[in-house]
């Protein structure tokens, strides 16, 4: 392994000496994005080795401290995180009696300092932040999960991720803020290339804080503290440690490195914005992972390597005539392929087939009960669904929409977390390749409805079960890193490239038609109440939602949904029992992806284009988050994660009747996420069947069973 | 007629020389049993001869050389192993738990599974083979709210669902009182009576003693006996490694 990292590096290294003066240059400037994702993916290691959490809020958090920078010093004001205000209650309760006159005071959102404060005292005050910051994440969010299974930890950091990042955008703002910058920049030449000083400097304190990081691990009491709580907690406390304030110091510590290299980040760059910086967390993971999330020297190295790569790939994309070309011009995304391709070569060279003995499983996923009466709840949601479309007005109406196509992704993630227990943040990755499936063939071959999604979920299937292949060695938070990379490179490759995506404005989809009948979701039927969208479109995509939760459903029920659950529950006691490991896991990945491309087909349908923005490694996570929210082990579940959805009912529901601002609503994703992560792993569907089964428990013993079948398949 | 045949095995883990050349032959019908103190490398001889740890050495099955084969095809081909810790599917009831490893998933198997879930008759042999390990009052419980014992005897019956030609059992007995594992052995001998190979690993001497036809003592990775319990029994060697003189 490390023998690997470091022939890549080298090979690197070669190569950009061997070349042109340019492309040492190339490499040079490099430096300062390896560094910056070197930083991050710092700090996932650092939380991986003390409280085994792969942190996807690492970069969030670094954006969050620079913003906080920002403020202080363009302005001085301290920006105060959104709490809730008990006032707000009484006050809807007094203006609903009429007395819409009362303002009761808010919790204020700012703290100011009268002027903009100067470099040092507004780093320090955001180092303060950062400090109250990480013990707020240690104490709200990881310290109750400290025993959960890898997959509710995962999903609480990217609850947090959520969180964050809805905070910016609601405090700061989604534009992007110019910063001025703390280090000087002049061009120095070093080693026959140019160099940017504070690219040189931002460098050198990465590798100076790497060094102490390992120095601290290795040597100190305190490291070695870590190290042993992280082993055994019960161990730590025997030996008299507190594995409680371990953690704490190293949220704290984790939290500041974050905070001061966003904010040396900003200044680098000059600006700050919510995105570019939270989404280094995308390379940061990976090269953590070419670390095998233990070792910080080759963490950083392979961050470093990986940019240097991506440099001279830049470099030769401009330059070189055997560069692959696309419509003329050097084909996008190939630089940002590179990590992926690098994580699943380190993987394929490294990983095992099956745990060994001594792993211990403890990934421990919500439980998965066989649905019974398939056939009648399905006819029920049908019934109710096609009433409810009618009745609906047009807001509402298009609200079901949404999450009617929210809710097919979400049935993807139950075939793949729910039954095989692999954990996919790519899934509006293979959606995005359905959705642009659909448009090429009705642009370019004259392929509507309904072969075109069904092709389109074909291509997704495919494209699904290439992003497995390196799945097939890795399991749990590693695979979440594996199809994040994999999510970015679609995204970038494949969207991001025009003469596939059609450009920021997206490709055309022509609205659906079968045998005459128009139901795109902008054709005015003759049947309700003739305003948009289409209710016809609705029951449209009621009968996908229907029929691929009655398939899904289908499937634990039967031979194969057994063996896919055996998988989940022990790899290695089901190769025992002949079953092919491998395969179960194939064949999850493909049925996933190919009801996501479905899923995609619908969203190309709903918006009649398919634009890149819909499909981003964003919204894969946030896909992540709602289907473990409804409830990601049933389909029930998979319907009410639809309703939580961007413009979903459940948001539609909040803007309607509580007034709530739409930029609001990832917040409450996010802490609604985090919350059932802690308190209730198996979603809210699951949580509603558990209080079912509880009620049950209550009535007499002879009644129990019919009723129990019930709640368990809720 | 030899059913299994595993020649020269040795394992090891670095500098630990866990497995030794250890050759075993198992006949169909016959309970063999594979003894030996703690360490001796009993478990890791069924983990490599399974496809769970890489080997030297040569396993031949039913005439198929499965030197080389992964665990799920060396399962397939009958050669089935239980767990010392029995590793339950949690997750499944007990009767999909044997229903799991039943039958084996194809691409059309899929599709057909996607629309018409349920088999005709499938819980049938699932039922029957629960029954005959007197346990067909459990197939509709989860496996976390059985006993030690229960949980033992849903393992075995699992082994047996896949259709086994020899099944290696690791210390099935572990955890039992003494009217469990007497029972227990009677079900080894129905199923050996069938005409299922068993090897069997165990701590519980007088079930190993009482059940087996033909026994092989292990200690430090190297056979050091082999013979009938009668002959175990008064081997010198055997009693001075393992079983002192409370045996006698």
């Amino acid at each position: 392994m490390r023998r690997s990292a470091l022939a890549v590096a080298v090979a690197v290294a070669l190569l950009a000496v061997a070349g042109p003066a340019g492309q040492r240059d190339a490499l040079a400037s490099s430096l300062g994005s390896g560094a910056l994702v070197a930083a991050v993916a710092l700090g996932v290691v650092l939380t991986q080795r003390s409280s085994g959490v792969v942190n996807f809020a690492g970069g969030a958090t670094a954006t969050y401290a620079a913003y906080a920078y920002a403020g202080l010093r363009r302005t001085g004001h301290l920006f105060l995180p959104p709490l809730p205000n008990p006032l707000a209650v009484v006050e809807g309760v007094l203006h609903a009696a009429g007395a819409s006159s009362v303002s009761l005071p808010d919790i204020p959102t700012s703290v100011s300092f009268g002027a903009p404060l100067n470099a040092a005292s507004a780093f320090g005050l955001s180092m303060v932040v950062a400090v109250a910051l990480g013990l707020t994440i240690h104490l709200l969010v990881f310290r109750p999960l400290r025993h959960a299974p890898p997959l509710a930890k995962t999903v609480a950091s990217v609850g947090l991720l959520l969180v964050l990042q809805a905070i910016v955008v609601l405090r700061f703002t989604a534009q992007t803020v110019a910063v001025k910058p703390i280090l000087a920049k002049h061009p120095v030449r070093l080693l026959g290339a140019s160099f940017a000083s504070d690219q040189l400097v931002l460098a050198g304190v990465v590798v100076a804080v790497t060094l102490a990081l390992w120095v601290l691990f290795r040597s100190t009491r305190f490291g070695l503290a870590t190290r042993a709580a992280a082993e055994s907690e019960k161990g730590a406390i025997l030996i008299g440690l507190s594995p409680d304030r371990i953690a704490a110091l190293n949220w704290v510590l984790a939290t500041v490195l974050a905070a001061a290299f966003g904010i040396l980040a900003a200044s680098v760059n000059a600006s700050v914005d919510p995105l570019s910086i939270t989404l280094l967390i995308v390379p940061a993971v990976g090269a953590a992972l070419i670390g095998g999330l233990a070792s910080f020297g080759i963490t950083v190295a392979a961050a470093f390597a990986v940019a240097g790569a991506q440099g001279v790939i830049q470099f030769l994309a401009a330059t070189a005539s055997w560069f692959p070309k696309a419509d003329g011009a050097p084909l996008p995304g190939v630089r940002e392929a590179l990590p992926f391709l690098v994580i699943v070569i380190v993987l394929f060279v490294r990983g095992d087939r099956l745990p060994t003995r001594g792993t211990i499983s403890a990934s421990r996923l919500p439980f998965a009960p066989a649905p019974t009466g398939v056939a009648a709840k399905a006819s029920t949601a049908l019934a109710l669904g096609t009433v409810a479309l009618f009745v609906l007005g047009p807001s509402w109406r298009l609200a079901a929409i949404n999450s009617l196509v929210g809710a097919v992704i979400c049935l993807s993630l139950v075939v793949l977390t729910g039954y095989v227990g692999q954990i996919s943040l790519a899934q509006m990755a293979f959606a995005g390749v359905g959705g642009f499936t659909v448009s090429k063939l009705a642009m370019h071959h004259g392929l509507g409805f309904p072969l075109g999604p069904i092709l389109g979920a074909a291509v997704a299937m495919i494209v699904g079960l290439a992003a497995a292949v390196p799945a097939l060695r890795v399991r749990g938070v590693n695979l979440a890193i594996v199809t994040l990379a994999a999510a970015a490179t679609v995204e970038n490759l494949v969207f991001g490239n025009s003469a596939l995506s059609g450009g920021i404005h997206g490709a055309p989809v022509p609205a659906p038609h079968l045998l005459g009948l128009n139901f795109g979701p902008n054709d005015v039927s003759s049947i309700g109440d003739g305003k948009l969208p289409s209710p016809l479109f609705g029951i449209f995509c009621l009968l996908v939602v229907v029929g691929l939760g009655v398939l899904v459903a289908n499937l634990r029920r039967s031979a194969t949904g057994r063996q896919l659950l055996a998988v989940r529950t022990n790899e290695r006691a089901a190769a025992a029992g002949g079953i092919d490991v491998t395969r179960a896991k194939l064949l999850a990945f493909a049925v996933s992806s190919a009801i996501a491309g479905f899923g995609g087909a619908l969203s190309a349908y709903r918006f009649g284009s398919v634009s890149p923005a819909t499909f981003g490694t964003f919204a894969s996570i946030a896909f992540l988050a709602f289907a473990y929210l409804g409830g990601i082990t049933t389909v029930a579940g998979a319907v009410v994660g639809g309703l939580f959805v961007a413009n979903g009912v459940a948001f539609t529901a909040l803007h309607e009747w509580f007034a709530v601002d739409a930029g609001l609503t990832n917040l409450i994703g996010g802490v609604g996420l985090i919350a059932t992560a802690i308190a209730n792993p198996e979603g809210i569907a699951g949580g509603l069947g558990l209080a079912g089964r509880r009620l049950a428990a209550l009535v007499p013993r002879r009644a129990v069973r019919p009723v129990l079948a019930e709640g368990a398949a809720g | 007629m030899t059913v299994f045949e595993a020649q020269g095995i040795s394992v090891s883990f670095g500098a630990l020389r866990a497995l030794d050349d250890v050759s075993v032959a198992v006949d169909p019908g016959r309970i063999v049993g594979l003894i030996g103190p703690n360490g001796a490398g009993k478990t890791t001889f069924i983990d490599a001869i399974t496809g769970f740890t890489p080997c030297r050495g040569r396993v031949t099955f039913d005439g198929r050389d499965l030197t080389s084969a992964a665990p799920h095809v060396r399962a397939r081909a009958g050669l089935v192993r239980t767990w010392q810790s029995v590793e339950l599917f949690d997750d499944l009831t007990v009767a999909e738990n044997l229903q799991a490893v039943a039958h084996h998933q194809t691409v059309t198997g899929l599709l057909r599974d996607l629309l018409r879930p349920r088999r005709a008759g499938e819980g049938h042999e699932v039922a029957e083979l629960l029954e005959a390990f007197g346990i067909g009052d459990l197939a509709h419980r989860m496996p976390g709210e059985l006993s030690h014992g229960q949980r033992m005897l849903v393992g075995v019956a699992r082994a047996m669902a896949t259709g086994p030609r020899l099944v290696c059992m690791d210390e099935p007995a572990a955890g039992l009182d003494t009217r469990e594992s007497v029972a227990f052995g009677e079900h080894m001998r129905t199923v050996a009576d069938a005409g299922t190979a068993v090897l069997l690993v165990d701590h519980d001497m007088g079930l190993v003693l009482r059940c087996c036809d033909e026994i092989f003592v292990i200690e430090f990775g190297r056979v050091i006996a082999h013979g009938t319990p009668a002959e175990i029994r008064t081997d010198d060697a055997v009693v001075a490694a393992y079983l002192g003189s409370a045996a006698r």
